[in-house]
C-alpha cells in the first residue's frame, strides 16, 4: 500500500514520525519491515547472537503483546532471519525474563512502565545504547495521559543514549494529530526529519440509528435504554457475534439480564465484559469472542481495544457515544480486516437523544474526531522520573534538566520548577529549608545517585500512572472469586443486601480482609452496582454537530431520519419555546408548583455546564441572598429558586461580562473543587512517590498501615502551601475535570451571539430531562461546619430501618 | 435527630454525661470540669519526622501548631492538670531533638501543671523524655469515679465509672446532597467516651453508632452535637 512505500522511504531517510490510520489498515507492517531492511542486506557472518537490541516495541496493552509477537516473526522466517521478538511484561515467563538479564533479543515488546523500570538499572543503559528504532503502538491512546508523559521522558532518555534513534508512533486518527507528531518526536527534533503519514481511510464504516417505528416508544427522559430492549433483540438475531457496548458498568449487567429474559436461548452463549471483573473472566469472553463460542456480549469501554475479534460482525452502542472517537472505535471493533466494512448501529435511550445520535452519525462520517488535550508538566510524573534515573545510573542537575525540557511535555519548565522537584525528591521541601532526616538521594561531585536498596525496590514497584481506585475482591463464600469493586460501593451497602453483579443477583454476606464474601441471591431485584466513569460528557465536536442539527431543524431541515422522527418533539419546542440557531443562546424561564426555573441550553458538556450553573448560581446568590438547587445534563443546566429572582436584569449580561482572568478563582470558590482537589491529589501522591502502596505480597498489611493521601492533602496544604504539588491537583481538576479551556471557549462564543430569553408556559422538551435529573446539587458556598448542620448522618438511614 | 444539650454548635458544648459537667472543644480536647483536667488523646508527635525519617515526605510545622492548641486550651480552661490518654509519641524515629525540646518547652511554660499519660501501643517503644515531666501510666487509671485508659477493651466493659479512651481516631460520614464528608468526633456510647485524635496528622476511622450513642462531630474548630 501507498503509505506503507511512503513509510519505508521515510525510514531509509532517518525520519521519525508517525502514521496513522483506521484499526486493522496494517500500520505494524509499515514500520516493522523497515526496521529490518538494514539486517536484511547485512552479510549474516557475524553471529545473530551478538546482535543487541534494535526494535523496541512499546504498546500501551499488554494483552496485545503476544499477538504482536507472533505477527512480527512471521517477516523474519519468511526472510531467513535468525532473529529473536520477545516480549517483556507481566505475562512473560519467568525463564525468558530471566534470560532477558543476561542478554536482551533483537526486537522486544513491553509497555511503558516496563522500559522505565528497566531503564532504573544502570546496566541496562549500554543494552538500550543500540537501538535503532521505538515503536509506539497506539500513540492516540498515551497522548493525552500521564502515560504518554512517561513515554515522552523515557524516550528522551533513550535518545541521550543514541541521538539518531529514531522514534516511530502508530496512531489512530485524532484531532490534534499534528501535535501528536510533535509531542513524540520532542523539541529539538529536525523539522525535516519529522513526518506525519496517513494511511489512506478506505475504512467504510456504517453507522446507523436503530430507529423505533413510532417516537411514543422513546420516553422523553432516561438512561438504560431498555425501552429498545426488543428491537435490539431481533436485531442481534441476524448477527454472527455482536459486541454491544454500553456507557456504564451497571448499564451493561441491566442489558445482559433482560436480552436474556427476552430469549433464554442465549443463556450459555451471552456474555458480559466491564473493568471490574476478575482478568480470567475476561480472558475467557475475550477468547470466546475469537473463537465465535458466543453469540453476544454486553461490553464497557473495557473492550474498546484490545485483541481482534475477527467473527464479530455487528456493533452496538446503547446511548449516546459522547464522542466521535470513540464511536470510531467501537464501531472498528467489526469488520476488523482490511477491506471488510464495520457496521455500528446507535440506539437511542430517550427521545433527544435521537439528535445526538444523529449528530454522532455526521460527524463520524465526517471523520470530526476529537482533540486529545496534552498533558502539561505533571510534576508529579517528574519526581518519579527523577528517582528513576537516580537509581539508573545518576545525573547532574543541569544535564536532567536540559534532556527533560527536549520533552514536549516538560518544554517550558522552570529552573525554578526544577529546582523544586529536585529538593522534593532529594532534599524534601521548599529551598530553604533543611530537612536533614529525610534525603533520598546522595549528590557525589555533582552527581544525584540513590544508594539506599529499600528505596530502589519501593520505587521500581512503585513506577508507572495508573492508579487503580480501591478496590474490593468479590468473593464467592466457596472461594471462587469473581471480580472487583471499588471499596466505596461495598461500604454502603450493608449486610444482606443484594446487588447485580457479574451478571449475577448477589447477596453480601460479609466483607472480611479487604474482600467481599457473596453468595447467590434468589432476590431479583436490588441496587445495582454504581460505579465510577460512565458519565463521560458530550464532546466538543459532537456538541458542534449537534447544535447545527438544531440550527438546520429551526430552519425546517429534517432531512436526517433520526431528526424526521424526532420531529413532532422539535415543533413541541418550538411552539413551547424556540429552537436555538448556531448563533444564539437559549435561555428559557418557567414558573412550576415547584417554584421559579432557569433553563440555559450552552450545548457544552455536562462538567462545563455544571461549571457554568454553578457560577451563576454564585453571582446570582451575591446579589440577592437565595437558594438554587441545580440541575445539569450535556445539553445546559437548570436552576430552580422558590423565590422569583431576577436573571435578565443582572446575570443576563453576566456571559458578556465574566471576567476571564477571574474565571479559575471563582469556579473553585463555588464548586466544591477542592475536594475535588483532594480527591485528584490521590493519584498525584502515588505517582510522586508521597505513598507507597505496598509490597504486592504484603498487600493487606501495608494497606492497613497506609496513610490516606487525603490527609496529606489536608497536612500539605495547611503546613506546606507553596507545594507544586497540591497546586497541580488543583489544575488538574480545572482541566480534566471541569474543562476549564472549553469553559473559556464557550464564553468567548457567548460574546458573539444573541442571547434569547423565553418565558414558557408549559416546560419545554429540553427542560424535561432536566427537571426529573434526580441528582441535584445545592448552590452552597458554606464552610464544612456550617454544611454539618443540614447534612444528615448517614447511619440515619439505618436507625429508621430499625425504627 | 439531634437532642438539645444547651448549644448545639459552637467552638464548645458543654453538657453533663454521667454526673460529669464535661466541655467539650472544636480543638477535640475534653475538659472535666470538677477535676480540672484537660484530656486529650493520640497527638502522635513527630510524626511527620517519622515519615521523613523513613524516606516519604510530610513537612514541618505541625508539632508547632498542635503545640500552640494545647497552649490555647490550657489558657482557656485554666486546667492544673492534662491527661493524655495514650500515643503521645508517633514512633521513635520521629521523637528528635527539635520535637523533645518543643515540649519540654511547653512544659516549662506552664510548670505548676501536673501531666499524665497513660501509655499507648506508640508510646511503649519509645523511652518518653524526662524533660517532659509526666506521670507515666500503664494500662488503666482509675479515679473517683472516671477510668482513662488509651484503648477502649472488652475487658474494661464491667468497669464501673465513665470510661475515657482514644485509640480509635472516631469519625463520622455525614451525606448531604451529593456531597460526603469524614468529620473527626467524640463518640459517647453508654459508660464510654472516645475522643478524637488531638494531632493534626492522623488519620481517622469511621465508626458505626447504634442509636443509643452521642456522637458530636468537630470540622473547622467547630463541635456539633449530631446525634
Amino acid at each position: 500500500m501507498d503509505f506503507q512505500i511512503e513509510t519505508w522511504q521515510a525510514y531509509q531517510e532517518g525520519c521519525s514520525g508517525i502514521v496513522h490510520a483506521s484499526t486493522g489498515m496494517g500500520k505494524t507492517y509499515a514500520i516493522w519491515p523497515c526496521a529490518l531492511l538494514p539486517y536484511l542486506e547485512a552479510e549474516h557472518n557475524d553471529d545473530p547472537q551478538s546482535q543487541p537490541l534494535r526494535v523496541l516495541w512499546l504498546t500501551p496493552l499488554r494483552a496485545l503483546a503476544n499477538d504482536l509477537a507472533l505477527a512480527m516473526r512471521e517477516p523474519l522466517e519468511f526472510f531467513k532471519l535468525p532473529y529473536q521478538v520477545e516480549t517483556r511484561t507481566t505475562d512473560t515467563p519467568k525463564g525468558v525474563r530471566a534470560k532477558q538479564k543476561s542478554r536482551l533479543p533483537f526486537a522486544l515488546i513491553t509497555t511503558p512502565e516496563s522500559i522505565s523500570i528497566m531503564l532504573s538499572y544502570e546496566d541496562n543503559l549500554a543494552k538500550l545504547s543500540h537501538l535503532d528504532c521505538v515503536v509506539v503502538d497506539e500513540w492516540h491512546e498515551l497522548i493525552g495521559n500521564k502515560r504518554g508523559v512517561q513515554v515522552e521522558l523515557a524516550l528522551a532518555r533513550l535518545r541521550q543514549l543514541n541521538p539518531k534513534l529514531k522514534t516511530w508512533g502508530l496512531s489512530a486518527t485524532i484531532g490534534n494529530i499534528d501535535e501528536a507528531v510533535d509531542v513524540l518526536c520532542g523539541i529539538g527534533h529536525s523539522p525535516s526529519k519529522r513526518k506525519l503519514i496517513r494511511g489512506k481511510d478506505t475504512k467504510i464504516i456504517e453507522a446507523t440509528t436503530l430507529l423505533p417505528d413510532y417516537l411514543e416508544e422513546l420516553p422523553w427522559t432516561g438512561h438504560t435504554g431498555l425501552p429498545m430492549a426488543r428491537p435490539v433483540a431481533s436485531l442481534i438475531e441476524s448477527a454472527r457475534t455482536a459486541l454491544i457496548f454500553t456507557n456504564t458498568r451497571s448499564q451493561t449487567e441491566q442489558w445482559y439480564h433482560r436480552l436474556l429474559d427476552l430469549n433464554p436461548s442465549y443463556i450459555g452463549i451471552a456474555a458480559i465484559h466491564h473493568g471490574s471483573l476478575d482478568n480470567d473472566v475476561r480472558h475467557w469472553v475475550e477468547a470466546a469472542l475469537k473463537q465465535e463460542r458466543v453469540k453476544f456480549v454486553v461490553a464497557t469501554s473495557s473492550l474498546d481495544l484490545g485483541v481482534d475479534f475477527s467473527p464479530v460482525d455487528m456493533v452496538l452502542q446503547i446511548g449516546s457515544p459522547k464522542g466521535v472517537a470513540r464511536a470510531l472505535q467501537r464501531a472498528g471493533r467489526s469488520g476488523h480486516r482490511p477491506g471488510q466494512i464495520s457496521r455500528l448501529h446507535l440506539v437511542p435511550c430517550h427521545a433527544l437523544e435521537l439528535a445526538e445520535l444523529c449528530a454522532a452519525r455526521l460527524a463520524m462520517d465526517a471523520r470530526q474526531v476529537e482533540r486529545r488535550l496534552i498533558c502539561r508538566k505533571p510534576l508529579d510524573l517528574l519526581c518519579q522520573h527523577v528517582l528513576t534515573v537516580a537509581l539508573g545510573g545518576g545525573f547532574t542537575h543541569h544535564d536532567l534538566f536540559n534532556e527533560v525540557r527536549t520533552t514536549w511535555a516538560y518544554k517550558d519548565l522552570t529552573q525554578d520548577e526544577w529546582q523544586w522537584v529536585l529538593n522534593f525528591v532529594g532534599t524534601g521541601g521548599q529551598a530553604l529549608k533543611a530537612y536533614p532526616e529525610y534525603h533520598r538521594m546522595d549528590i557525589v561531585d555533582g552527581v544525584f545517585r540513590v544508594t539506599d536498596r529499600g528505596l530502589a525496590l519501593k520505587h521500581r514497584l512503585s513506577i508507572g500512572t495508573i492508579v487503580n481506585d480501591q478496590a474490593m475482591d468479590v468473593v464467592f463464600m466457596r472461594g471462587n472469586r469473581l471480580g472487583q469493586v471499588e471499596e466505596s460501593f461495598i461500604a454502603r451497602l450493608t449486610k444482606g443486601d443484594t446487588f447485580l453483579f457479574a451478571g449475577r443477583a448477589l447477596e453480601l454476606v460479609e466483607v472480611k480482609d479487604m474482600k467481599a464474601y457473596v453468595k447467590l441471591s434468589n432476590k431479583k431485584s436490588g441496587p445495582i452496582p454504581r460505579w465510577m466513569g460512565g458519565r463521560m460528557p458530550l464532546s466538543n465536536e459532537l456538541a458542534q454537530e449537534l447544535r447545527q442539527l438544531i440550527d438546520r431543524a429551526s430552519r425546517d431541515d429534517f432531512d436526517e431520519p433520526e431528526m424526521q422522527l424526532l420531529r413532532p418533539l422539535l415543533a413541541l419546542q418550538a411552539d413551547r419555546s424556540i429552537l436555538p440557531r448556531l448563533d444564539q443562546l437559549l435561555v428559557e424561564r418557567y414558573k412550576s408548583r415547584d417554584g421559579y426555573h432557569l433553563f440555559v441550553y450552552p450545548f457544552a458538556g455536562r462538567m462545563v455546564n455544571e461549571g457554568l450553573a454553578n457560577l451563576i448560581a454564585y453571582h446570582l446568590t451575591n446579589l440577592a441572598p437565595n437558594t438554587f438547587s441545580i440541575a445539569v445534563n450535556d445539553w445546559g443546566f437548570e436552576l430552580l429558586s422558590l423565590s422569583p429572582f431576577d436573571f435578565s436584569g443582572c446575570a443576563g449580561d453576566f456571559f458578556k461580562n465574566i471576567d476571564l482572568k477571574d474565571l479559575e478563582s471563582d469556579i473553585f470558590a463555588c464548586l466544591n473543587s477542592t475536594e475535588m482537589a483532594r480527591r485528584q491529589f490521590r493519584e498525584i501522591a502515588r505517582v510522586s512517590g508521597l505513598i507507597f502502596q505496598g509490597y504486592p505480597y504484603l498487600r493487606k498489611t501495608v494497606k492497613q498501615v497506609q496513610i490516606s493521601s487525603s490527609l496529606l492533602f489536608d497536612v500539605f496544604s495547611d503546613f506546606d502551601p507553596g507545594n507544586l504539588l497540591i497546586k497541580q491537583s488543583k489544575d488538574e481538576v480545572l482541566e480534566r475535570h471541569l474543562e476549564i479551556g472549553r469553559m473559556r471557549q464557550f464564553i468567548e462564543r457567548i460574546a458573539a451571539s444573541e442571547i434569547c430569553e423565553v418565558d414558557c408556559k408549559k416546560a419545554s422538551p429540553f427542560a424535561v430531562p432536566l427537571m426529573v435529573d434526580r441528582l441535584r446539587g445545592k448552590l452552597s458556598t458554606e464552610k464544612v461546619h456550617q454544611r454539618i448542620l443540614k447534612m444528615q448522618l448517614e447511619l440515619e438511614k439505618d436507625v429508621h430501618a430499625q425504627v | 435527630m439531634p437532642r438539645s444539650d444547651g448549644a448545639m454548635s459552637g467552638r464548645k458544648i458543654e453538657l453533663n454525661y454521667q454526673g460529669h459537667d464535661l466541655v467539650l472543644y472544636g480543638e477535640k480536647a475534653l475538659y472535666i470540669k470538677d477535676r480540672q483536667t484537660l484530656v486529650m488523646a493520640d497527638l502522635h508527635l513527630g510524626k511527620a519526622r517519622s515519615f521523613r525519617a523513613r524516606n516519604f515526605f510530610a513537612p514541618d510545622g505541625v508539632c508547632a501548631h498542635d503545640l500552640a492548641r494545647l497552649q490555647f486550651l490550657i489558657e482557656t480552661t485554666g486546667a492544673r492538670r492534662l491527661m493524655i490518654l495514650g500515643d503521645m509519641v508517633h514512633a521513635a524515629d520521629g521523637l528528635q531533638l527539635p520535637v523533645v525540646e518543643a515540649f519540654a518547652g511547653f512544659r516549662e511554660r506552664y510548670a505548676a501543671l501536673d501531666a499524665m499519660l497513660v501509655l499507648g501501643n506508640h508510646d511503649k517503644r519509645v523511652s518518653i523524655p524526662d524533660s517532659w515531666r509526666l506521670d507515666i501510666v500503664e494500662g488503666v487509671h482509675h479515679e473517683n469515679g472516671l477510668v482513662f485508659v488509651h484503648e477502649h477493651e472488652a475487658e474494661h466493659a464491667d468497669m464501673p465509672g465513665l470510661k475515657l479512651s482514644g485509640h480509635l481516631h472516631p469519625a463520622v460520614r455525614l451525606i448531604g446532597g451529593k456531597r460526603s464528608e469524614r468529620v473527626a468526633c467524640f463518640w459517647f456510647s453508654g459508660r464510654s467516651i472516645v475522643l478524637p485524635s488531638f494531632g493534626s496528622f492522623t488519620g481517622s476511622y469511621v465508626i458505626q453508632p447504634s442509636r443509643d450513642d452521642r456522637v458530636f462531630a468537630i470540622a473547622d474548630g467547630i463541635i456539633t452535637a449530631l446525634l
